[in-house]
């Protein structure tokens, strides 16, 4: 695969070492001299040094014949313009945008890309390492869920019956305990850190969340 | 141009190219130093000296290219981004008759040197016959598909380097005597001679190509081809100015001239020891000539399967065999050539032949710096030719490379001075030109290449 990288910075790095190490043609456009060259020494890469809105620089470096262009450098209108580039004018598969504030993804996918990727979000994924570690849906479609659920300590849920669990109109589907694994059919009195699997309706296993953790 | 190394894996670090190339530049001093004494006579190193001019420009040139160019190298490479299809062509034609002669020529100075160490194989007949065989050997070797290891490439270098060290220190610690009242230039030498003498030596500075073709095989190429190209070049220039004066030396230029077959070792027998120092020289030079000859045969192979491959040439050459999977049809086609060259034993005459393709390539690979800069301005060039000129072409600030017009025009020169003077390799250098003449007009340009 031909791989287009518009930005040499930590997460284009990271994407051309990826798919260089794999063996296929990465190009990387760059402004910085410094990390062209830190780019060009490091990586097996083509560095083309830069304004990746060039149009002329574009077309040296053969976007036109790319299989997949990110788009991922540290400013978001580059970003933005750069895909409307690559969608319209060259007609590049696929195209990945990142955005530093995803107040812009409206304006990157009228660019025609593909995906879009807020860095903003990823504040999210540090917060779940502490609010996922309690509670997790793992499945979620058609009005069903399926929710992963460590039981704390000081939780109401700790001495009673899983039965207790269909008044709150959920079904427990597993219950699972150090190294021990319990299914629904046995009678089981809940324990603190147990790890609970049930489904239900999404409204039904919310209200289960807000049950043990109190409202969001 | 479909980049025919796609997917190789990288795996050759710095020491691993590095000993690829010397293993090919590096046999050149053994070749030539007898037949440079032949025209340049004391003025031998000098003769080297120039000769290393053009090299190290053309090198660097090189090292632009294949720097910047990571995923695949070569002139033809080059002169197809640079120039398009049919420079091209031509180069690849002309590298491929590099390739032929290096088949055969360095299979001629193995034979030297073994003929050192078995008087018998140096006269008349045996010369060529032997060296012949020694090229039928390595044919079959690699239609069977038994490569060449990188350890022992590396090895070999090493025992190589080490062993040349060592006689330069004792050449020069006991018997170096200073000669350079011998030189008379223009009339001991003659200046047609000493720049015949020069273009002789042009041909020990080859396998930069080989170099910049391993550049999509080479980890962290953009740091490491120029770093190799660089190390060859002060090495293999030291090696050939250090040791054609201790030649010169102790030898003196006559004994020289008469031993082309194996100057390396008549000069070492001249120093304390020098017996046991011959027959040791000769081992080293009979191997590193026999690797250079190797290269010869497997640069065939591949230049013919890749223009094959862009059907520039019947693609018939990319037919691989069906047990040992090797490009059968084209190594066998070309070792026909080989083995004939060798067979007729003529030094001299490989020498031009080599000029002749190698010098044309190597005036390419220098323009193609220029044109490069021209068309290419924002590629990133992690080492650039020295000496740059900013110019304003079509409103773009472009940098004019004064290193690699200077390459172009002192390898023009030489090439010139190999035609003019002569007429064997003339004649046969642009017999072969205006076959692949032909054969680009009735085939390359009918069938242009398979989009992917």
């Amino acid at each position: 695969m031909y791989i287009f990288v518009v930005g040499g910075g930590r997460i284009g790095y990271s994407i051309a070492e990826y798919f260089s190490n794999r063996g296929d043609k990465v190009i990387v456009v760059e402004k910085n001299k410094k990390i062209c060259d830190f780019l060009a020494k490091s990586l097996d890469v083509t560095v083309y040094c830069g304004d990746a809105r060039s149009i002329a620089l574009l077309e040296d470096a053969e976007m036109d014949k790319a299989d997949v262009v990110f788009a991922v450098s540290g400013s978001d209108t580059v970003n933005i313009r750069v895909a409307e580039i690559a969608k319209k004018r060259f007609g590049v598969p696929t195209v990945v945008v990142r955005l530093n504030h995803s107040e812009n993804r409206e304006k990157a996918l009228q660019t025609g890309a593909g995906h879009v990727i807020c860095l903003d979000e990823f504040a999210d994924v540090f917060i779940k390492t502490i609010t996922e570690s309690e509670f997790r849906i793992i499945y979620d479609r058609n009005g069903f869920s399926i929710a992963e659920i460590k039981i704390p300590p000081d939780s109401s849920l700790v001495g009673q019956n899983t039965k207790v669990l269909e008044e709150l109109e959920v079904k427990p589907i597993a219950v699972f305990r150090e190294t021990v694994y319990f299914s629904p059919t046995d009678n089981i009195v809940i324990e603190a850190d147990d790890i609970l699997l049930v489904t239900g309706s999404q409204q039904a296993i919310n209200k289960l969340k807000e049950h043990i953790f109190g409202a969001v | 141009m479909e980049e025919s190394q796609k997917r190789l894996r990288r795996r050759i670090g710095l020491l691993g190219v590095f000993s690829f190339g010397y293993a090919d530049v590096g046999a050149g001093i053994y070749m030539t130093l007898g037949l440079v004494a032949a025209h340049a006579m004391a003025a031998a190193p000098l003769a080297f000296a120039v000769a290393s001019v053009s090299y190290i420009l053309t090198a660097l040139s090189y090292a632009e290219l294949s720097s910047s160019m990571p995923e695949a190298g070569g002139g033809m490479i080059f002169a197809e981004k640079a120039f398009g299809r049919f420079v091209a062509f031509l180069t690849g034609w002309a590298l491929l008759l590099d390739y032929v002669v290096t088949g055969s020529i360095f299979a001629m100075s193995t034979t030297g040197y073994l003929g050192h160490l078995v008087p018998v194989l140096k006269q008349g007949e045996f010369f060529g016959l032997t060296a012949s065989i020694l090229v039928l050997i390595l044919v079959v070797l690699n239609v069977i598909g038994i490569k060449e290891s990188a350890t022992f490439s590396a090895v070999l270098v090493l025992i190589d380097i080490t062993g040349l060290s060592i006689i330069l220190a004792i050449g020069y610690l006991t018997s170096f005597r200073p000669f350079f009242d011998q030189i008379k230039l223009g009339t001991a030498p003659t200046w047609d001679d000493f720049m015949y003498g020069t273009t002789v030596a042009m041909a020990s500075y080859l396998g930069i190509e080989v170099v910049s073709q391993a550049a999509g095989e080479t980890k962290r190429a953009g740091l490491n081809i120029p770093r190799a190209v660089k190390l060859v070049t002060i090495v293999v220039v030291a090696f050939s100015v250090l040791f054609s004066s201790l030649a010169v030396s102790v030898a003196g230029w006559e004994t020289l001239a008469s031993s082309e077959k194996d100057p390396a070792a008549v000069v070492v027998e001249h120093l304390p020891f020098g017996a046991l120092l011959a027959i040791w020289i000769s081992i080293i030079g009979m191997t590193v000539c026999y690797v250079a000859t190797n290269t010869g045969i497997v640069g065939v192979s591949r230049m013919a399967y890749a223009m094959g491959r862009e059907r520039m040439l019947p693609s018939v050459l990319t037919d691989l065999h069906k047990k040992f999977h090797t490009p059968y049809k084209a190594i066998l086609l070309f070792a026909v050539f080989q083995i004939a060259l060798a067979y007729a034993g003529h030094l001299g005459l490989a020498a031009d032949l080599y000029n002749f393709g190698a010098l044309l390539s190597y005036m390419v690979v220098n323009l193609s710096v220029v044109a490069l800069r021209i068309k290419d301005p924002y590629r990133y060039r992690p080492y650039m030719v020295p000496g740059n000129l900013p110019l304003k072409i079509k409103n773009r600030k472009v940098l004019i490379p004064v290193g690699a017009i200077l390459g172009f025009f002192s390898n023009l020169a030489l090439w010139l001075m190999v035609v003019a003077t002569h007429a064997e390799g003339r004649i046969i250098g642009f017999t072969w030109l205006f076959v692949g003449l032909l054969l680009y007009i009735t085939y390359a340009r009918r069938n242009p290449k398979i989009p992917e």
